[in-house]
């Protein structure tokens, strides 16, 4: 930890590129593999880079950069690139000199320093080579720099934070310390600073003896991050200037020392000089000899920029210290000179990094800068020499009334605001950007990758880039990554991507103009989708009521003065206008026809156009298009569009859909765009609702270039992207890939699913038995009607040995064994009961009631948090009577009647004291107006009153726990006292208008409001979290418990003996959500176990030894959702590489299943067992999804052979930890691996999203694939674990199908709630249908009576199929559809009565559409 | 005046730093080249070889390519089977008006015998003074000081361009082409010919390093030369083809 505080200070000294972090994440396969790779390249061309050099009258050599093909991910850069040799040594003495350093600015400044020796000084010359950190990992790079140190006068390096690369440097410099006439090592490990050698200056005992600096940095700990680096910068520049002052030979030395870190910082050419020559003339053994007699060269002093300045890169002096000497020099000469008008113009704050302006390697900025001032665009330039850039921020971009001066911010550094990659502050640069309250667009210049190396890889932004300099400016608040300059491969430069620094700039001024123009003037578009692309799937959001949402937000822009015309204010009437097209007959499947575009004007006004053709041919197609012209579908009111998104195009094309990579979009999509931005021209666009499609185009994953059709498509429209607070995964992709802000919103109330019809009545039953038990009359007979009665309800798929109905008399059996068949199914629907089911739709600025918030509430109180010492109200209610409520928990899972009793009480108990605390706080019409904080009062009260409880332990007395701790409750009520304030915020539509108005909207992270209730309130700009953070210990922990629990279970089932393969399916969502639980799990069954450095990385695996594990490793197959590739291909790289380390541990073959398999593999395909052990898949890169998902929605598919060979086409690219740059096509291996498997196993992480919610669950699993492959045919158990509540389980799949089809699709408390919001509500019933369908389809796991229950609650039910009929015709012939054809598949076995009014509705239905 | 190849100083092959190739950034000033300004014509070309071979330092401390590399490159190796014969005279044209008193004798005589590399250089360089942006200090134009390049300057250096490229050459052709792009800046740089394909993938050529361009008239795209720094933005090479010179065809006269 003390080298890291070290480095922490270090990389703000520096104020440079300090991207010591990011190295430290490189993970050692991939450095070797980079090493190979780059050995091959170099073994071609380093024999004539070498003659070349010898052969050269000049000083240096520049060999074209080497591109890193494929990967993509690694730079091929060269120290023999910049070996600098002198011309002419003219008799002088050479000091050699060698150095290290990350940073590769410093690369161009030490060249031309030492040029300007050898052409200059009379004293010495100077032989100059250099290595980045990163080359050392080449194994030829390294036995060079040995070479090179062996021979060297000098060395230095600078900002060594990597512990491998820190051990290969001193390896090679220690033992060589002695001979060397100077080492100088700039802010590094300790270990390398260590080396430091001046005369008799040494940093011997650093890090091993208490110092000042030490004790001040301890001291510093304690207080926030950043005053922290502020005070080391002071530290470090007031020690120099108290050097000077001390007299003795010794001070000298350090003198020198410090003198050479100021030269360092100063990072000029010029300073640089002056450090060489410095260092040479006073320690270098030939020069002192040659220049004896002569005078010492007196050097100038250090020329340092102030640590903070604003900067131009055409003003007169270098920076301005004060925003007054700036904008005297900026609005009097420049912008009058540039045709800047002062008093209308934007003003775009950039942030800048101070070492890029040292030294000089400025061209990216310049580039920006003059593409805002050419847009007749003010600019605020400002750099820090620290990493906080807060305080410049505070001081800059303020007039002298405190009024912001900037439009838009953007800061081209790529760090975190404050604590840039070493500690960040997010609260402190979110609330810092708050009260500036302007757009804030994180800009990344390329650091790991060259340009060229960038643009060829699929991937995109290199992974650990995206973890630091895209994933924690997210936290910050930070919008839109967009990648605006690359490190030249040869010099190290940096330069910028023209067509990417126009596209920032467009977008930074499309920002603040929306602060600029008046409301009234301003064009918004509102977007919304259609899911499979059908008339009665318009406007479909997960969760939300779109058209009543949109009628909130018309009416809000109303208020501030947007005009919208004469929209309507009711939501029938707003859809209406948009679904029906009144120039076409009544009813027509047609929308209405917003615009019609001609294809001369699309082709005028859509530059991309013709990279459509090859795959969709000549515009206009037949989607979205009349034949001649390009349809653009909606409705304008006013300044605001309305319009329909167009689909994919490919749902219901089964060629398509087996394609491995996705098309591009097709022409009706780009023209919808093309309408928006050139056309509408609105100033913004509204994505409204979970999810479209623009950000699953077909692109690299993270850094757009500019043929990433993401990127084509949104051009410089700015979005705001309504977005389910649940999905931060998902929210990612659209923020990344669409530069989208997000706006979060709920999800609706969450309410218990309750029970109905014969579960109730199964319900009662039980309660007269708990009263009756032991009558030897009654107590039997209520038996045989639990028993008859739970046939009815089908719980004998449940419940294993439920009584057989004919055979079973209840009195014949003793009153254990009633009591345990009471126990079983007492428990089976409690489960049913308490299962949250989100209730209806939500409305963007209608929060819940009081009411409607207690199940979500009793939900967050239901769980412990340790980390926060709250232990949840069940544990303490439980204490209360002496148990352990784990125990409860596991007596009720097997139906131990006692403890389904107890279980069942607690819950009741804890309901009712969380109503008593919400009840304190709501006002007549049960709305929460202001939550009163009781907790305060109640503590002031503590003591104060005897015997006067408070109400929500009284609640928990009155229901039966008289004994429970009023203290040990206080912190889980006071927690859920915050978390109601937080459930009932509104702050929807203000965050949406906060965006519209060009304003500052702050973060939140996603997920799930019951395990971290921070994701509330909603309305903000929602980020996932830190990916290096994952797997975090706790998550390994639960993680290991949950797999031993899972083979325990699977070795009972099966004589002991434990499964040889699971395949698994990651998804992003669910590992944010968890901080990692499932790909911890992948981990634990394979027997390895993740390491984190000390910064809390995780970034290395380890093998379990077999002895400590206990038990087999097992196989695995694990299919990544393409969102978990975007998000976490670090831990993918993780997983392989624990894959790959168990297969090749010398271990008994019945020991190790992943070794065993492998073995056969590699024969198989005559390959080495590592490379056989491939078992991480995902989507190619840039596609999602196994199209599987689309090709149900859609019912356009053959059979299941189509469905399986689309997910073994596109789920087949494997990650290979010795290729990291490539998601590579492996069918074969994929099949190969698949075959193996006896288990296929989903995680389900919350109530929300369940498996006939959406179609992803289904999408991607492989239950039938596997069928198919395996040898025997056999088809393998189906698992999924539910995490969603504190009783976390293992469930079978077509138990979870059941579980979801009755708290779902059969509960009238569900499709009642759905049916009461009308047109949307009758899609959603028809969704869970569709995607119940889909899991006959993948796996076969649906029962009979699930569709013929439905049935007879939808169709067989008059009045019911009216309504359906009536509120969404289209939605209810495609339930009529799916109904037949889950019969005309097999999937249901029903009358012929059935099907022939199913039929006949069919027709019905599409008379009454087709309007006859 | 008719001059034989033979004087033209072959320092010039080894010394123009084309560091920073797009952008005007050598060190070598053109005012150093071709001082005093105004300066007979014949002086200057000799003292801008001196001064040119003295220039070595880059810009910014930028680790330059050997010059000789990239100008052997382009103009050796690239165009070795089509070098102009050397024995040829060649007619170089003396009336060069400034308004600055800038000569521009070397430029007419890189242009004349093939020198393009250098020529371009030169160019970038010149642009560099007439923008006043020298005078400041710094080693590129600003786009805001393109309004000061003296359009008799401009003129007399697209005059040769043009002509010693047939009408290849020079901003006049660039300006064509940057219409038939519709204003769109990476279209431009692919007709052009600054960009470049890496199979699937196009990039710009690069600034740094063994020149890319193509220095050799037949071989070259129409408007390739001379190249303009998108290094510090695009707005630059938008302003220069937005000139008032280009406005009508006086600069087409030849004085």
């Amino acid at each position: 930890m003390a080298s890291f505080k070290l480095a922490a200070a270090a990389l703000l000294v520096v104020g440079g590129c300090s991207t010591s972090a990011f190295v430290g994440r490189r993970t050692n396969s991939m450095i070797r593999q980079s090493a190979v790779r780059t050995n091959a390249l170099y073994a071609g061309t380093g024999s004539s880079a070498v003659s070349r050099r010898s052969s050269t009258s000049l000083n240096m050599v520049v060999a074209p950069p080497e591109v890193g093909r494929g990967g993509g991910m690694f730079t091929a850069s060269n120290a023999e690139n910049r070996r600098v040799v002198p011309e002419d040594v003219r008799g002088r003495p050479v000091m050699k000199i060698v150095y290290v350093v990350l940073e590769s600015q410093y690369q161009s400044s030490l060249t031309a320093a030492a040029k300007r020796i050898n052409a200059g000084s009379e004293n010495m010359a100077v032989e100059c080579v250099g290595y980045l950190l990163e080359e050392l990992r080449n194994e030829d790079a390294y036995g060079q720099f040995k070479k090179d140190v062996a021979e060297a006068n000098v060395f230095i390096g600078s900002l060594i934070f990597v512990q491998e690369l820190a051990e290969k440097v001193t390896e090679v410099v220690a033992p060589l310390r002695d001979q060397l006439d100077a080492v100088l090592v700039f802010p590094s490990m300790p270990e390398v600073m260590r080396l430091n050698k001046v005369g008799s200056f040494t940093m011997k005992n650093l890090g091993q003896s208490k110092s000042v600096v030490a004790d001040f940095m301890k001291k510093k700990k304690q207080e926030d991050g950043s005053s922290f680096e502020e005070g080391m910068l002071k530290l470090l520049r007031t020690l120099p200037k108290v050097l000077k002052f001390l007299p003795s030979d010794k001070a000298a030395d350090a003198r020198t020392f410090m003198m050479s870190f100021q030269y360092w910082l100063g990072g000029s050419p010029q300073n640089l000089e002056s450090l060489l020559l410095m260092v040479g003339q006073d320690y270098v053994g030939t020069v002192k000899e040659s220049m004896k007699g002569k005078t010492k060269v007196v050097m100038e002093d250090p020329v340092l920029l102030p640590d903070k300045a604003i900067w131009h890169p055409v003003a007169p002096s270098i920076v301005f210290e004060t925003p007054q000497s700036y904008f005297n020099w900026y609005n009097n000469e420049h912008c009058p000179d540039a045709g800047i008008d002062v008093k209308t113009a934007p003003t775009i704050g950039i942030i800048l990094q101070k070492s890029h302006i040292n030294t000089k390697d400025d061209t990216h900025y310049v580039s920006l800068i003059s593409e805002l001032e050419s847009r007749g665009a003010r600019v605020v330039p400002i750099y820090s020499g620290g990493l906080d850039f807060s305080g410049p921020l505070e001081e800059y971009y303020y007039d002298a009334n405190g009024k912001p001066i900037v439009d838009t911010l953007i800061n081209l550094t790529g760090f975190a605001l404050v604590g840039g990659p070493a500690s960040q502050d997010h609260k402190k640069a979110a609330s810092v950007l708050k009260r500036l309250n302007v757009p804030y667009m994180c800009a990344v210049p390329l650091v790991f990758q060259s340009f060229e190396e960038w643009q060829s890889s699929e991937l995109g932004l290199h992974p650990i880039q995206v973890a630091l300099q895209v994933s924690l400016p997210e936290i910050d608040g930070a919008i839109e990554p967009i990648i605006y300059a690359g490190r030249e491969g040869a010099t190290g430069r940096s330069v910028p991507l023209a067509d990417r620094v126009n596209l920032l700039a467009d977008r930074a001024l499309k920002w603040a103009n929306l602060r600029n123009k008046e409301n009234k003037e301003k064009k918004i578009a509102v977007t919304i989708f259609s899911f499979p692309p059908d008339k009665g799937n318009v406007g479909t959001a997960a969760y939300l009521d779109v058209f009543d949402s949109i009628k909130a937000v018309l009416k809000q822009l109303k208020k501030e003065g947007y005009d919208i015309g004469d929209a309507p204010d009711s939501k029938e009437a707003i859809m209406e206008s948009v679904l029906n097209d009144p120039e076409a007959r009544i009813n027509s499947p047609e929308l209405n026809v917003a615009y019609r575009m001609s294809t001369d004007e699309y082709y005028e006004l859509t530059p991309y156009a013709k990279d459509l053709e090859e795959n969709w041919g000549p515009a206009p197609g037949n989607l979205n298009s009349d034949g001649q012209n390009l349809v653009v579908y909606g409705k304008q009111f006013g300044n605001v569009f309305i319009g329909v998104q167009p689909s994919f195009g490919y749902e219901g094309d089964p060629m398509r859909l087996l394609f491995a990579k996705s098309a591009s979009p097709h022409h009706g999509f780009a023209a919808y765009y093309t309408y928006l931005e050139k056309i509408f021209k609105a100033d913004a666009v509204l994505h409204f609702g979970t999810h479209g499609s623009l950000e699953f185009m077909p692109g690299k994953q993270v850094g757009m270039s500019g043929t990433c059709y993401p990127d084509r498509l949104i051009n410089s429209l700015p979005s705001a992207y309504l977005y389910a607070a649940n999905n931060p995964s998902e929210a990612t992709i659209a923020k990344r890939r669409s530069y989208s802000a997000t706006v979060s919103y709920l999800t609706p109330p969450a309410e218990n699913a309750g029970l109905y019809k014969g579960l109730k009545e199964l319900k009662e039953l039980i309660s007269s038995y708990q009263g009756l038990r032991e009558n030897e009359g009654r107590g039997p007979a209520i038996v045989n009607s639990i028993v008859s009665t739970a046939w009815t309800c089908n719980l004998d798929k449940d419940i294993k040995d439920l009584p057989n109905l004919e055979t079973f008399d209840a009195k014949n059996v003793d009153l254990e064994r009633r009591d345990d068949i009471c126990g079983k199914v007492y428990a089976q629907i409690m489960q049913i009961e308490s299962r949250l089911l989100p209730c209806g739709l939500h409305t963007v600025g209608v929060p819940p009631t009081a009411e409607e918030a207690i199940a979500t509430l009793v939900n967050i109180a239901q769980l412990d948090r340790p980390e926060d010492n709250i232990e949840g109200i069940p544990r303490v209610i439980a204490a209360s009577v002496g148990r352990d409520i784990n125990e409860v928990y596991r007596g009720n899972n097997q139906g131990v009647l006692v403890d389904v009793e107890l279980n069942e009480k607690i819950t009741q108990a804890a309901r009712a004291a969380v109503r008593a605390l919400v009840n304190q706080s709501t006002d007549s019409n049960g709305r929460v107006k202001e939550v009163k904080n009781f907790f305060d009062e109640a503590a002031g009260l503590f003591g104060g009153f005897f015997g006067a409880k408070k109400p929500w332990t009284q609640a928990i007395i009155d229901a039966g726990f008289p004994a429970v701790s009023e203290e040990r409750l206080a912190p889980v009520f006071a927690y859920i006292e915050f978390c109601l304030k937080q459930v009932v915020a509104n702050n929807e539509l203000p965050g949406i208008m906060e965006l519209l108005n060009g304003q500052f909207l702050m973060p939140a992270p996603g997920g799930d409001p019951i395990r971290n209730p921070d994701v509330l309130p909603t309305g903000r700009n929602m980020h996932a979290l830190d990916p290096s953070s994952i797997p975090t210990t706790a998550a390994v922990e639960v993680a290991e418990d949950v797999v031993r629990k899972l083979l325990e279970k699977l070795a009972d089932e099966n004589n002991g003996a434990y499964p040889e393969s699971i395949a698994f399916t990651l998804w992003g969502t669910d590992n944010i959500k968890t901080y990692g639980e499932s790909l911890a799990q992948v981990l634990a069954l394979v027997g390895v176990r993740p390491v984190s450095d000390s910064l809390g990385r995780v970034n290395k695996v380890e093998l379990i030894p077999l002895e400590k594990l206990g038990r087999p490793r097992v196989d695995v197959v694990v299919s990544c959702s393409g969102v978990f590739r975007d998000l976490f291909i670090n831990q993918m790289n993780l997983m392989d590489r624990g894959i790959k380390m168990a297969a090749e541990a010398d271990e008994p073959l019945d020991q190790n299943f992943v070794r065993k398999h492998a073995i056969e593999q590699a024969a198989e395909f005559n390959i080495s067992v590592r490379e056989a052990a491939c078992r991480v898949f995902s989507n190619s890169a840039g596609s999602y999804s196994a199209n599987v998902g689309l090709a149900i929605e859609n019912g356009g598919w053959e059979d299941e052979q189509q469905l399986q060979e689309q997910f073994l086409t596109r789920k087949g690219f494997a990650f290979n930890a010795d290729k990291p740059g490539m998601m590579e096509q492996q069918a074969d291996l994929f099949k190969a691996a698949l075959k193996k498997v006896d288990v296929t196993f989903q995680n389900l992480d919350s109530s929300e999203i369940s498996i006939t919610d959406v179609s992803h669950y289904y999408d991607s699993d492989p239950t039938k694939v596997v069928q198919g492959l395996r040898d025997d045919k056999k088809k393998p158990m189906s698992l999924m674990a539910d995490t969603t509540t504190a009783n976390a389980q293992v469930r079978t799949l077509s138990e979870t199908v059941r579980l979801d089809a009755r708290t779902k699709l059969l509960n009238p408390k569900f499709y009642e709630g759905m049916l009461s919001t009308g047109y949307e509500g009758v899609r959603e019933i028809q969704k869970r249908l569709r995607n119940t369908l889909g899991w006959s389809a993948t796996a076969g796991e649906v029962d009979n009576f699930v569709f013929e229950d439905a049935n007879t609650v939808f169709i067989d039910d008059p009045e019911m199929q009216k309504r359906l009929l009536d509120t969404n015709p289209n939605a209810f012939r495609d339930m009529v559809t799916t109904f037949l054809e889950a019969n005309g598949r097999g999937y249901w076995e029903t009358s012929e009565e059935n099907i022939e009014r199913l039929q006949e509705l069919y027709a019905e239905v599409e008379d009454r559409i087709e309007g006859v | 005046m008719r001059l034989s190849l033979t004087i033209i100083p072959s320092v010039y092959l080894l010394a123009g730093s084309t560091v920073d190739a797009f952008s005007s950034s050598s060190s070598s000033s053109p005012a150093a080249r071709t001082a005093p300004p105004l300066s007979p014509a014949a002086s200057g070309l000799f003292m801008t070889a001196s001064a040119a071979a003295a220039a070595s330092v880059a810009d910014g401390g930028l680790p330059s390519p050997s010059s000789s590399e990239s100008s052997s490159s382009s103009s050796s190796s690239d165009t070795n089977d089509d070098v102009p014969d050397v024995d040829v005279d060649v007619e170089i044209p003396t009336n060069l008006p400034s308004d600055v008193g800038m000569d521009y004798v070397p430029l007419a005589t890189m242009l004349a015998t093939g020198q393009l590399a250098e020529a371009d250089q030169f160019t970038r360089d010149a642009l560099v003074v007439l923008a006043g942006s020298k005078a400041k200090g710094r080693d590129f134009v600003y786009f805001t000081e393109v309004k000061r390049i003296p359009s008799t300057d401009l003129g007399t250096i697209e005059r040769l361009w043009n002509k010693f490229s047939n009408g290849k050459f020079g901003y006049s052709v660039q300006k064509k082409k940057y219409r038939q792009s519709r204003g769109d800046f990476e279209t431009f740089c692919t007709k052009v010919g600054w960009n470049t394909k890496d199979g699937e993938v196009e990039r710009k050529k690069r600034w740094f390093g063994a020149s890319e361009f193509v220095y050799d008239v037949r071989k070259a795209p129409e408007g390739h030369l001379p190249l303009t720094s998108a290094l510090r933005g695009t707005s630059l090479i938008k302003q220069l083809l937005n000139h008032p010179v280009w406005d009508d065809d006086e600069w087409k006269k030849e004085p």
